[in-house]
């Protein structure tokens, strides 16, 4: 295994009283992709969003050891700053701010302070590998954009902002089987351009198709219930989540 | 001798106890002139228009002497109206506008931290058949002045009139706007972009009259209030017995940043004409948290995110902004402010 950048042990997280994970462990190295798999309601969303620090997480137990630091101590904007980033499953509408600004807000953030001129240069590019027209740069922030264009622009953040780890949190679901082909070139690009490490929460297969995966976690009930490598997804594809609900 | 005088007053009056229904001002009993450049003295009887902070403020100038000006703008170019405060003040400017003639007007009221004074500043128009008026305002008013402004237009037929209106922080400011839309087809856009913070006071009486048939009157405010900040938006749509096919709205957008802010909203849709359409719609809240996680998951910290949204409720009335100067020139101060903080 390369370098371990994300570990998460024994992990409890309630949300509103309700236990959602329960003793959950993880471990991404370095440039690894690793996919969460699982059945509705088995806790991977709630993964993704305590990794994010969302704050109607309460983390019960547990630790979250991020680039050799404690996430748990940091706040959202830390974390993002520290190398963390999250694709939303639903991104959400910011009236009156403009996708550009956004992103270009993001990025001085993270300490890639750049010109217009070269905001929007590197912007265009990195559009080009998800055809998107330019001029999605000047709407609203996801405000009036279809289900595929949110994705798109969730894929463009990734891409401008460059994360350490990126977690994309069912970023395949209600999209055309285009749209997921193009949402898809957006994440591989990522890896190639980046080389960052990638925590992709899924049930279902679309998105891995091409992509290289490194393991496969099977997440019922709060807590990881199977590990393996790609051939996981294969079984899952033919047999589905039963026989770990079962478990 | 100083006065107090009421202004800003609802029609109708609603409860009290709300505090809504009208403002009272204190004015100094004698003025100045704050416009720098000599102005021709319009006929002051040919001028009685009825403004938004209404007739007491009219006949209180005019009883104090001061005579209404007859403003030098020209179509082509951006005429600029910038008034320099260094006293108490008041300032009637008309603005007449012939037929299918288009102007474009930009006045920016703002003055030193040293001034201590009470300003009025009162714009007339009348716009005549088939003409536009875009006045865009900077209202930024130093910490030490009370700022008046005041407005008041006449719409001829087919005519518009298109005010864009910024209020960036500064001091307490009462603002009040009357259209009367006389023209059949005639039109008023009235797009407000506010921030309010440490404790300000906005206190703003809009009205727009339609007395003709298929005019149009549009009124949205977007805008964002903290620390303090007090704010009452009283937004009145008039549909006049005759003015068939009339259509008005009102929209009103105020994010609230903190528990310390007071935001009243007060918006009427009086009728007396049964062919018309009129509408107001307000959403008035805290930034969602999830708004805010969103932003905050891609690096950005909470300030930064609540000033970027404040922005936002700026730049939403700026879009309205037609002439390319204007826009640049407001777009510089709303940089300014922010490199400031």
């Amino acid at each position: 295994m390369s370098q371990e950048i994300l570990k998460v042990e024994n992990l409890c997280v309630k949300v509103l009283d309700k236990e959602i994970l329960k003793g959950l462990d993880l471990v991404i190295g370095e440039g690894e992709t690793h996919v969460i798999m699982g059945p509705n309601g088995a806790g991977k969303s709630t993964l993704g969003n305590t990794l994010m620090g969302k704050s109607e997480y309460e983390v019960t137990s547990g630790k979250i050891t991020f680039l050799g630091e404690d996430l748990l101590e940091m706040k959202t904007d830390e974390r993002a700053r520290k190398g963390l980033f999250m694709s939303f499953q639903n991104p959400i509408e910011v009236p009156g701010v403009r996708l550009s600004e956004f992103i270009r807000n993001s990025c001085d953030a993270l300490g890639n302070k750049m010109s217009l001129w070269n905001f929007k240069k590197a912007a265009a590019e990195q559009m080009k590998v998800l055809n998107m027209d330019p001029k999605y740069l000047d709407r609203e922030l996801n405000v009036g954009f279809s289900g595929g264009e949110k994705k798109k622009a969730e894929i463009l953040q990734l891409l401008m902002l460059k994360p350490r780890l990126a977690i994309l949190d069912e970023t395949d679901s209600g999209l055309d089987v285009d749209a997921v082909r193009t949402v898809s070139e957006g994440v591989k690009a990522y890896h190639e351009q980046v080389g960052g490490a990638l925590l992709i929460i899924t049930h279902s297969t679309r998105i891995l198709e091409s992509l290289k995966v490194d393991k496969v976690h099977v997440v019922a009930d709060g807590h990881v219930v199977a590990e393996g490598d790609r051939s996981l997804v294969d079984e899952i594809n033919e047999s589905g989540f039963e026989k770990y609900i079962k478990a | 001798m100083a006065e107090k005088i009421m202004i800003n007053s609802l029609v109708p009056p609603t409860w009290n106890r709300l505090k809504v229904n009208e403002t009272y001002v204190e004015l100094p009993g004698a003025f100045s002139s704050a416009i720098e450049e000599n102005l021709t003295e319009a006929d002051a009887g040919k001028w009685k228009i009825e403004t938004g902070c209404g007739k007491e403020l009219s006949d209180y100038l005019e009883n104090a002497g001061v005579k209404p000006v007859l403003a030098n703008v020209r179509s082509g170019i951006l005429n600029m109206i910038k008034p320099v405060y260094k006293e108490d003040s008041a300032d009637i400017i008309c603005i007449d506008i012939p037929e299918n003639e288009t102007v474009n007007i930009l006045t920016d009221l703002t003055s030193d931290e040293s001034t201590k004074a009470t300003a009025v500043f009162q714009i007339l128009i009348k716009a005549g058949n088939n003409s536009v008026v875009n006045l865009t305002q900077v209202i930024r008013p130093g910490k030490g002045l009370k700022l008046i402004n005041d407005i008041g237009s006449e719409i001829s037929g087919k005519a518009q009139v298109n005010l864009v209106q910024i209020f960036t922080d500064g001091s307490d400011i009462n603002a009040g706007y009357r259209a009367e839309l006389s023209g059949d087809d005639s039109f008023a856009g009235c797009r407000i972009g506010l921030i309010r913070s440490n404790g300000e006071t906005l206190d703003m009486n809009y009205v727009m009259k339609h007395f003709a048939p298929r005019s149009k009157s549009e009124i949205s405010v977007s805008g964002a209030l903290s620390t303090g900040a007090k704010k009452i938006f009283r937004g009145t749509i008039d549909f006049v017995k005759g003015c068939a096919g009339a259509d008005g709205t009102e929209n009103e957008s105020v994010l609230i940043l903190d528990d310390t802010v007071i935001n009243k909203t007060v918006p009427l849709i009086l009728c007396t004409e049964e062919n018309v359409a009129g509408s107001h719609g307000a959403s008035i809240g805290k930034p969602a948290e999830d708004m805010l996680y969103y932003m905050m998951s891609r690096g950005i910290d909470k300030e930064k995110a609540l000033r970027i949204l404040e922005r936002a409720a700026l730049e939403s009335a700026v879009s309205h902004i037609e002439d390319q100067t204007a826009l640049e020139y407001v777009m510089n101060i709303i940089n300014e402010n922010e490199d400031n903080e």
